[in-house]
């Protein structure tokens, strides 16, 4: 695989590193948790920090000269030197200044789900200084795992001098932008560490992609004969009613046929179709941020992907489309039409405060039971009657389902789209799997239809299955 | 920030500064011990401890059977040798030193080359202060060559950064990452300041300290020469807690 063939290719510099104090405190410093003094200071771009490690140096020989002393053996104070030239040591190096350049490059931008992508990452000192300690951890999305090779590298860097690693990981559906690589440059003797974080000059992407062609809104949802038909007549395709001419009436509506007959001109008219509102409904309760495996993305990576892949779908056929999410702080958005509408929502599904990529914390004597029947009590109150639901939910509680259930009962279509995120690795994990399949009988018993999507496949295809079963 | 985020897939201590680290403080024991009865025991320990390295890097490489069967065999070996050093009954003192090297060696490698990765810093603290401790104490009782001491406190020292090293390095990127030129950039200049150290250790022993005759009542010469000492450790105590500003020069090169 030649990373340089389709690839795309990102550069870039050290980026503005400001608020070192909350960055510490996420970025727990292995190295310095055995520290009890330090000194962290801002420089523009880096974070310095001083460890006091040097300082047991200087402890043994204290206790080694004052024994010595206290002994009056000689040899303890000349014991007491070596301690010295060391600590000294640590004072003798100079704070490493880091001037990097990083390119990434991976081997496929567009990859399927499921397909190898190599990256690989170039770093650069454009500095004038050499660099004896340089750490790198490249900015891996955090929904694709490395399955080759490792994304973080130690070297030595001088003036002008680069290094390059390489790593594989495996492409997951949705968009994932790499984030900057953080560095942390150490002097010779590992008493000062210099942070930082390089970021290529534009944005390394990768999307993996299941675009929605030949699946609707309408077939997927609005399937029930009867329930969202519009009582006005208008131009659609079913017969509606006869009315005598009126100037302006398209000559094509005209039966013919009976001018022809009685000479009287009438207009054939037909029930206007209208496109049916459509509320996507993600479940992104604590409980469904599991996933298969280890390094799988979790329910909900799934559930935003299949949403902005119906989203655009929408766009595409002009939909109304409105979004609601179950989460910690529920999200309401009306469905409408319209571009601006449709970008607001791709941009509410794409926020991490919305919908976090780590699960989000359950406040004391709330649990996601009372969270999802207090949210799905409002949602109920605000969509229209025949408003349509597609409730994106990985099934692994009962919450979804008398959602669903009393959604349908109330008139509004219901049909459910399930990331399956089971597996069968223990045998609490089989249990889940039979449970969600029972939820699954359950719902399509009481006439809503689900769409069980293995994440391995297509979601086209899912969806297409679902709408024939 | 001044560590990478996230953790790396296999924080072990980075295999070649741990060897290097192992093998200084190993040294520090051969090189500090008086006597044959002092070695013999510290030969079967470092025996029984190059198996249970071998053993666990084994492990790691998949052969799980044979290096749990090599881990076990070389554990053994050093508890051995050091049980038969006790049975022996040296000089209680000499038995301390024995014991404090073996044992600091013994812990320093279980934090080296650990098995769970949890508590290698302070084994491995532990391990360097028992062999400082036990290099200290045969320097004293059994008085051998300045130099030789003077190298083996110089070892325990090197050994330390060096362990200090990988662990870090093992912390923050991982024991499966390329991280060699880093370990031997840095195992190179502790081992040039070790020499430095060495050297200008024999130099201070061989310098002419007169003693005034008759002795004054008030000090000596090691008095005096325990306080030039402390001097300099509290300069250099002091110039570690002055904060330090950013410079012009250190800014120089950087793009904002």
């Amino acid at each position: 695989m030649n990373p340089n063939a389709t690839g795309q290719k990102t550069r870039g510099q050290d980026t503005v590193h400001q608020d070192t104090t909350d960055q510490d405190a996420v970025d727990q410093d292995a190295v310095d948790q055995d520290t009890t003094d330090q000194d962290t200071t801002d420089r523009n771009t880096n974070s310095i920090r001083r460890t006091t490690r040097w300082n047991s140096a200087l402890v043994a020989a204290l206790l080694a000269s004052g024994t010595g002393v206290l002994l009056e053996e000689p040899i303890l104070l000349l014991l007491s030197i070596p301690a010295i030239v060391f600590a000294v040591y640590s004072h003798a190096t100079a704070v490493p200044i880091p001037t990097l350049e990083i390119e990434r490059t991976i081997s496929a931008d567009s990859p399927s789900h499921g397909e190898a992508v190599e990256v690989t990452v170039t770093l650069r000192n454009t500095g004038r200084q050499t660099l004896t300690n340089v750490s790198l951890a490249d900015g891996v999305p955090r929904l694709l795992a490395v399955r080759g090779g490792s994304a973080r590298h130690a070297t030595v860097l001088e003036p002008g001098g680069e290094t390059t690693m390489s790593y594989t990981v495996v492409a997951k559906h949705g968009i994932h932008r790499f984030e900057p690589a953080a560095v942390v440059c150490r002097d010779t003797s590992g008493s000062t560490a210099v942070g930082t974080t390089v970021e290529p000059e534009t944005e390394t992407v990768l999307a993996c992609r299941s675009p929605i062609q030949s699946v609707t809104f309408g077939r997927l949802v609005h399937t029930r004969p009867g329930t969202t038909v519009t009582a006005v007549d208008g131009s659609g395709t079913e017969f509606s009613n006869v009315r005598a001419y009126r100037p302006g009436d398209r000559p094509s509506r005209i039966d013919w046929n009976r001018y022809a007959r009685e000479r009287e001109l009438t207009t054939v008219r037909f029930r206007e179709e209208r496109a049916q509102p459509t509320v996507l409904c993600l479940d992104a309760r604590q409980c469904c941020y599991r996933a298969a495996t280890d390094g799988d993305p979790h329910a909900v990576a799934y559930e935003r992907f299949a949403a902005r892949e119906l989203l655009d779908a929408a766009a595409d056929s002009n939909e109304p489309v409105g979004l609601s999410v179950l989460g910690t702080g529920q999200q309401w958005m009306a469905p409408k039409t319209g571009s601006r509408h449709i970008a607001t929502v791709r941009r509410t599904l794409a926020d991490p405060e919305t919908l976090p990529l780590e699960p989000p914390t359950v406040h004391i004597g709330r649990t996601d039971r009372t969270t999802g029947d207090e949210q799905g009590r409002e949602l109920r109150t605000r969509i229209g009657r025949q408003t349509g639901v597609l409730l994106l939910s990985p099934l692994l509680d009962e919450v979804p389902v008398e959602l669903a259930r009393t959604l349908q009962a109330e008139g509004n279509p219901v049909t459910v789209l399930s990331p399956d995120v089971t597996a069968e690795r223990s045998l609490g994990t089989a249990v889940a799997r039979v449970r969600r399949r029972n939820r699954i009988a359950t719902l399509r018993r009481a006439a809503v239809p689900v769409v069980d999507w293995d994440p391995e496949t297509p979601l086209e295809s899912a969806m297409r299955a679902g709408v024939n079963r | 920030m001044s560590g990478l985020p996230g953790d790396p897939e296999a924080s072990f201590p980075t295999t070649v500064s741990a060897t290097i680290a192992l093998a200084a403080l190993l040294g520090a024991c051969f090189v500090g011990a008086a006597s044959p009865i002092q070695t013999a025991p510290l030969l079967l320990t470092g025996i029984g401890l190059a198996a249970f390295v071998a053993g666990v890097v084994l492990r790691r490489r998949r052969f799980r059977l044979g290096g749990r069967l090599l881990t076990g065999l070389g554990f053994l070996l050093a508890v051995t040798a050091l049980v038969g050093a006790i049975v022996l009954s040296p000089p209680i003192v000499t038995l301390f030193a024995l014991l404090s090297c073996g044992i600091g060696a013994l812990v320093a490698t279980l934090g080296l080359f650990p098995v769970s990765t949890r508590i290698v810093r302070p084994l491995v603290r532990t391990g360097s202060v028992l062999v400082f401790v036990g290099v200290a104490t045969i320097a004293v009782v059994d008085a051998p060559p300045v130099w030789r001491s003077a190298m083996a406190v110089s070892l325990v020292f090197l050994s330390w950064d060096t362990a200090e090293r990988a662990i870090t390095l093992g912390e923050q990127v991982g024991g499966t990452a390329e991280t060699v030129s880093v370990e031997l950039v840095g195992a190179g200049s502790g081992v040039a300041v070790a020499t430095v150290a060495v050297v200008l250790t024999v130099a201070v022993a061989r310098l002419p300290i007169p003693i005034p005759i008759p002795v004054p009542t008030t000090g000596s010469p090691l008095l005096g020469l325990a306080l030039l000492l402390v001097a300099v450790v509290a300069f250099i105590l002091a110039l570690t807690h002055t904060p330090q500003r950013p410079t012009s020069t250190e800014n120089e090169g950087n793009p904002e």
